[in-house]
């Protein structure tokens, strides 16, 4: 084991030993390995940001830029400007503009990737389960393909009406008003079974990578204890 | 003009962008350039939120306020990576040894803790929600995948018992796209609202 190996070892162990030492109660170790983490990726954003996108994207082409592309950095100068600008209190209209802009691209990018990205592929997901092609399209049993894509439709239609909070406008409030509709209700104890089931997949999911991270570290700690002692 | 300048800007934007959908080839220089902009300024954003990071724990120190030792970790270091950053390079091997040996290690094994934390919280769920259909199905869902996870069931392919587990293995699709449908209704009207005006996330007063 060289020196180089053997010191970044031991701050490798170090800090797996302060962190999970949590699993005895919060401690000072692992609020020290904590605001370490905090401190060194903050660090390393600082430089990543600077040296990835400030430099390339706005230092450079003002510094080393043809005049053309002097021209076309003025723009998102001026606003990087008033975006600095505005965090001072005295100043602060001056930030609503650039803020505006992100707000503006964030807002058309949601729209369009929410409805080419996401509703779309997923809405003809649901549908095409229906195609008679698909029942035949790999070998098995057409009507566990049928009774797929109902249980997809119905888990769909469950999983949305569960999230379903609107209420029908009425002008004079009655007691009744706060009940929804029977069928909407029904979905709804359905959607919820649908819920559980996806969030029990996703939390079994996060438990096994979680699981496997503590064999991980406690696989390193083992391995470098035994390099240590001589060991190959 | 103080106010519909901004607004005029957010829907400006929005709409170019929104068009850029229809109109890929035309407005694809305009887009990369509208994006390369929303990069710095996001990039800018970013560092402006680390300094702010900073300037509590600056103050924290100053004022010797509880937590001040801590903060003086979170300042010395971040001050090392950065100035060793900016004087070495990220692909220097020093660099990349000291961020790496400090964020895997630890972030590693903060989620190691997280299994410990996660099984703790599943054992409770019964008794903080009672038997309900969303616990009732966490629960066998959660114990199900576990249990297909660790591959003893491979039942042969073409039988009825493969075609079952198929299908059981694929039930948790409908879930995952019904929560990503409405994820997308939710983005779309939020954004919609923003490009109409209705909310304006950059204003101060609304």
């Amino acid at each position: 084991m060289s020196m180089q190996e053997l010191i970044w070892g031991v701050v490798g162990l170090l800090l797996t030993v302060m962190v999970l030492s949590y699993l005895i109660g919060d401690n000072l170790f692992f609020r020290i390995a904590g605001y370490i983490l905090v401190g060194v990726t903050a660090g390393f954003l600082t430089v990543l940001v600077t040296r990835q996108i400030l430099w390339p994207y706005l230092i450079q082409p003002v510094a080393y830029g043809s005049w053309l592309e002097r021209l076309w950095v003025l723009i998102p100068l001026v606003l990087a400007l008033l975006l600095v600008i505005g965090q001072f209190k005295r100043f602060e209209g001056a930030g609503r503009v650039p803020l505006a802009f992100l707000a503006g691209l964030t807002a058309a990018i949601a729209v369009g990737g929410s409805v080419f990205g996401t509703l779309i592929p997923q809405m003809r997901a649901v549908v095409d389960g229906f195609a008679p092609s698909s029942w035949y399209a790999t070998p098995g049993r057409p009507w566990m393909r049928i009774m797929e894509a109902v249980f997809m439709l119905v888990g769909v239609l469950g999983t949305l009406s569960y999230f379903h909070f609107g209420r029908r406008r009425r002008q004079e409030h009655t007691p009744g008003d706060e009940e929804r509709p029977l069928f909407l209700e029904v979905l709804k104890k359905v959607g919820e079974i649908f819920i559980g089931v996806t969030l029990g997949t996703v939390f079994a999911g996060i438990f096994l990578s979680a699981l496997l991270a503590m064999i991980d570290r406690i696989e390193f700690i083992g391995d470098f204890i035994f390099r240590l002692l001589g060991g190959n | 003009m103080k106010k519909i300048f901004p607004i005029f800007i957010a829907i400006g934007t929005g709409l170019t962008v929104l068009a850029g959908y229809f109109f890929t080839l035309q407005l694809a220089p305009v887009l990369g350039l509208l994006i390369n902009w929303g990069i710095v300024l996001v990039g800018l954003a970013g560092l402006i939120g680390i300094g702010y990071l900073l300037k509590m724990h600056v103050t924290r120190v100053a004022k010797q306020q509880k937590g001040g030792f801590y903060s003086v970790i979170v300042l010395v270091t971040f001050l090392f990576t950065a100035v060793a950053g900016f004087i070495l390079t990220p692909e220097d091997a020093f660099f990349r040894n000291w961020v790496l040996n400090i964020i895997i290690p630890v972030e590693t094994s903060l989620l190691a803790l997280l299994a410990v934390t996660l099984l703790y919280g599943s054992l409770f769920i019964i008794r903080s929600r009672g038997w309900t259909p969303m616990s009732v199905s966490f629960l066998a869902s959660a114990l199900a995948s576990l249990v297909f996870s660790l591959g003893y069931l491979s039942p042969q392919a073409g039988s009825v018992a493969a075609d079952w587990i198929n299908f059981i293995r694929r039930l948790p699709i409908a879930g995952i796209r019904g929560i990503l449908i409405g994820m997308a209704l939710g983005g779309v009207i939020v954004g919609v609202r923003v490009l109409l005006a209705m909310d304006r996330p950059y204003d101060g007063d609304k």
